[in-house]
């Protein structure tokens, strides 16, 4: 934000290079939508602070996804926070898609979905890991990370790193049968549930109802 | 008294003392509030204004299932939740009954997966059975008034022959209703 830079002076409506000064460009809300991406107020900051870190831009409609290095997530959603004028200060979602059957590597996207309550735009950022591969724990910057980051753990097995509790939450805590998310997991899992009531002497021959096809 | 023999099937009113002592163990029953997941709401609303479970039938929710004799369980039971299922229903003083409420319960609803229980009857032992997603607080009605007729046989088996007579005659029963979902 400090190289400002009089002898360069770039109208609103051409295409932006990296070395650009923040403060004549402005920040206005219709930016966050404009159809050139690269006018993007948050894609622009981005690419000028972590430029070998922006891996892919994509817009679709009105919504803008950011692919990024998983390893630098952390600084970027503090970077993302912390600025000024974009201020992505609220944390709305953050989970995984296994992209298993979309592409080879990585295996795992991690997604944050993010959301400025000053500016009232939204922002995606995609991080890819592989299986085993761990990302850094958003934790530090929102407390509201904690459980989703501990359901992503629990549903796809991507580990966080910096993570105070990560363990189970919603299977049980020993539940040793996988992550089931994930898209080679059978839709019925892979054990069968142990007999609780000895009362019943004739057993159910039917204990599947639905779901034939799977 | 004496008529009393055969007429297990219907409801028994023989004298009119037998009358009201028999609807005064079928008005009282205690339920233990265990609603899961959406069928609570019916169950709520069954027991609310309109379809007034708790003040008509003298029924009435109690927290701790030390002092209930019934249990609805409404909605999804879950493998996590399946051993705390257990535990309640043994914490339960005898007699008791248990009234499955909703397709989940039933069977396991619509969610043949991982982490569902396909029916409650495979945790505890089921006494009715309430289909519906959710049943309809008038089906829910209904089934409490099948299992009132199950507390007059149980009661009047007791007083005729016996605890243990009423006990096994009890079971019986059960064995025979989830023999019937056996489908």
């Amino acid at each position: 934000m400090s190289d400002h830079d009089d002898t360069i002076q770039t109208p609103e409506n051409e295409t932006h290079s990296l070395v650009e000064t923040p403060e004549e460009l402005g920040w206005e809300r219709t930016l966050y939508t404009d159809p050139d991406v690269a006018k993007h107020p948050a894609v622009r900051e981005l690419r000028r602070v972590f430029p070998h870190d922006i891996l892919e831009v994509i817009r679709f409609r009105d919504e803008t996804t950011i692919h990024v290095t998983p390893a630098k997530l952390r600084e970027i959603c503090f970077f993302l926070r912390d600025h000024r004028e974009i201020a992505f200060n609220f944390l709305t979602d953050l989970t995984a898609v296994d992209m298993l059957k979309l592409r080879t590597a990585p295996r795992f996207d991690v997604v944050v979905q993010l959301y400025s309550l000053p500016n009232r735009v939204r922002l995606r950022l995609k991080a890819g890991v592989n299986d085993g591969q761990s990302v850094p724990s958003l934790v530090p910057i929102w407390n509201g990370a904690n459980w989703l980051e501990r359901e992503t753990f629990d549903m796809f097995g991507i580990l966080f790193e910096g993570h105070p509790n990560l363990r189970r939450m919603l299977l049980p805590d020993d539940w040793d049968e996988g992550h089931p998310l994930r898209k080679d997991y059978p839709l019925r899992g892979w054990k069968e549930f142990p007999v609780y009531n000895t009362e019943r002497t004739v057993p159910r021959s039917r204990t599947r109802w639905t779901g034939r096809g799977v | 008294m004496g008529l009393i023999d055969d007429r297990f099937e219907k409801n028994v009113f023989v004298t009119s003392l037998d009358f009201l002592f028999n609807w005064g163990r079928r008005s009282s029953l205690w339920w233990l509030q265990f609603g899961l997941a959406c069928c609570a709401i019916e169950m709520i609303g069954a027991s609310m204004s309109r379809w007034d479970l708790a003040e008509r039938f003298g029924m009435l929710y109690r927290a701790s299932p030390r002092q209930a004799d019934l249990m609805i369980v409404a909605g999804t039971v879950t493998k996590k939740m399946a051993p705390i299922v257990r535990t309640l229903y043994d914490q339960m003083p005898e007699p008791k009954w248990v009234v499955s409420m909703g397709s989940c319960a039933n069977v396991g609803g619509p969610y043949d997966t991982y982490a569902v229980v396909q029916g409650v009857d495979q945790v505890v032992p089921v006494d009715i059975y309430v289909p519906g997603c959710p049943p309809t607080p008038e089906s829910l009605y209904y089934g409490i008034l099948q299992l009132q007729n199950k507390v007059i046989k149980y009661e009047t088996m007791a007083k005729k022959h016996g605890i243990e007579a009423a006990e096994a005659e009890r079971q019986a029963d059960r064995l025979e209703t989830m023999a019937g979902m056996r489908a």
